[in-house]
């Protein structure tokens, strides 16, 4: 999205700017109001067909009763979202921290992109759920084997999308800078760089939905309490109506990671933003 | 005195399947202050040409050599314009033209002051702060011009800076470049495949044909100095564009009915 589509050449002879955007007649509800409703919507019918069809509340209780019992074990549910979002937050912060660079070590180099990159995609066919009994033998139980399964999980996308952002600079803009007689240096910062950013932060928004997921597939089978040990728990104790309590949790941990990094980008990249405003793939990738 | 001088130079680029001899011994000189244009169909080579002259390709023989000294490196005393805007997006349009001071570590208050006066003489005055895709085609355009010029080069370099415009625009365009030129005298190497437009703002015309690229013809039309469209009724300026035509029409890419 770099190369910017440009605005057809608009009667223009007079310098008049690109004419706005035709007034809407609607009144303009915020955007995200149409899924909550959609969300709401879910649930009504959900609890119709329970209540309706006298589902057994042990294989599926009805939303109010689970969102009953978020609320009367808000402490202990709270608690162990906390300590998920620990790992979620160390291992997504970790996956950044470390591909970005990655990405733009091999972007310099081709030869090192030809030798590490095929590494990389053939290191991603090992399912990670797999890898995480492993961890334990290796790292015992505990914040770190939660960690690094969420950092392996969240780091591929984001090596990608980076990648691609950062080879997205077009021929015409390295001459351009070439003929400024740039620096190596201000070639990747004032180039590449931000070239680079629309596509950082895609891949960081699809890394950003599979954090919980990491952290979750690490309590699993390495941790003693987090929300994915409770789910476990729960689950051998055949309460549905905390499993599910618990999945809902995680599903609102995971909106939030997402919404904060939505945020940032919004943050860094109004130029980007801003050209996209109707696009509906800018909200969820 | 003669600032770029284009020696037997060929370019032949090499695919898996074939070589594409794209310029094929081109010979040719710009003077100081001299305003050359290049004219030919697509595939002819002009855009190699330039990329040769800017010292961003090298050639396969021949040489290029700018104020007596081979090009053997990109040049930075240079304006480019692309046929895209190149525009950073980024980047605000001020921004965009300032960039070219940052990067060569200008003081930036001198070159801001330019950046503002080039803005407002390109009539982009008040959009400075606007990021390109607010602008429309032709806008985006000439703050690219104004990006070439405000490090003040001796040398600019045109590859059909133009060709996306509408006919009104362009227009617009090519006067205003004809009058900067005058104003400044820089040598530059404009790159086009209208005819008149090459005839119009040249001293001299370089006709080429493609496949390979070579030169047809040179043409001086002998206009005067300071130009308007007035000028495109005088006799020397429809014979420089027949010749043009007839050439073109010889080698087959113009077809006569």
């Amino acid at each position: 999205m770099v190369d910017a589509p440009k605005q057809p050449p608009v009667a223009e002879p007079s310098g008049e700017p690109a004419p706005a955007e035709p007034a809407r007649t609607m009144p303009r509800l915020p955007r995200s109001a149409g899924s909550l409703i959609a969300l709401a919507l879910l649930f009504v019918i959900w609890e119709l067909v329970v209540r309706v069809g006298n589902v057994p509340a042990y294989l599926l209780p009805p939303p109010s009763t689970v969102f009953l019992r978020i609320f009367s074990d808000r402490d202990f549910i709270l608690y162990n979202a906390g300590v998920t979002m620990i790992a979620v937050t160390a291992g997504f912060a970790l996956s950044i921290v470390v591909s970005i660079p990655l990405a733009a070590v091999l972007a310099q180099y081709a030869w090192i992109e030809h030798t590490v990159y095929p590494l990389l995609v053939a290191s991603q066919t090992i399912p990670k759920v797999a890898l995480a009994p492993l961890m334990v033998v290796w790292f015992g139980f505990g914040l770190t084997p939660k960690i690094l399964i969420t950092f392996l999980i969240c780091f591929f996308p984001i090596v990608v999308d980076t990648l691609v952002g950062f080879r997205s600079l077009s021929k015409e803009v390295r001459w351009l800078a070439k003929s400024m007689g740039v620096s190596r240096w201000h070639m990747f910062t004032q180039f590449q760089v931000p070239a680079a950013l629309p596509n950082i932060f895609a891949g960081i928004k699809v890394a950003s939905t599979l954090a919980v997921v990491g952290a979750v597939v690490g309590e699993f089978v390495a941790a003693d309490s987090g929300l994915g040990y409770q789910l476990i728990v729960a689950n051998g104790l055949l309460d549905v109506e905390l499993s599910i309590a618990i999945l809902v949790v995680l599903s609102v941990l995971g909106i939030l990671v997402f919404a904060v990094v939505d945020v940032c980008e919004r943050l860094a990249l109004p130029w980007h933003v801003s050209q996209r405003h109707n696009d509906l793939a800018a909200g969820g990738r | 005195m003669t600032r770029v001088v284009i020696d037997n130079l060929s370019k032949v680029y090499k695919t898996r399947r074939d070589r594409i001899h794209a310029l094929d011994r081109i010979s040719l000189t710009i003077g100081e202050g001299e305003f050359v244009s290049v004219v030919g169909p697509s595939g002819c080579g002009k855009s190699t040409l330039m990329s040769l002259v800017s010292g961003l390709e090298f050639p396969t023989s021949g040489e290029v050599s700018l104020d007596g000294v081979p090009i053997r490196a990109p040049i930075t005393d240079v304006g480019i314009v692309f046929q895209t805007d190149v525009l950073l997006e980024w980047r605000t349009v001020l921004s965009n033209v300032m960039i070219q001071a940052e990067m060569r570590k200008l003081d930036r208050a001198t070159y801001r002051a330019r950046a503002e006066e080039l803005l407002r003489t390109t009539g982009l005055d008040g959009f400075g702060g606007k990021y390109p895709h607010e602008l429309s085609g032709g806008m985006r355009q000439r703050a690219s011009i104004c990006r070439a010029l405000v490090h003040d080069p001796s040398l600019l370099l045109m590859d059909e800076p133009f060709g996306a415009l509408d006919a009104l625009t362009r227009e617009m365009m090519v006067l205003e470049l004809h009058r900067l030129w005058l104003a400044t005298r820089k040598s530059i190497l404009f790159i086009t495949h209208d005819i008149e437009e090459a005839v119009f703002l040249a001293d001299r015309v370089v006709v080429m044909t493609p496949r390979p690229g070579r030169i047809a013809e040179i043409i001086t039309p002998n206009l005067p100095e300071a130009r308007d469209m007035r000028i495109k009724q005088i006799p020397e300026f429809g014979a420089a564009v027949g010749r043009i035509r007839t050439i073109f029409e010889e080698t087959g890419i113009l077809k006569t009915i």
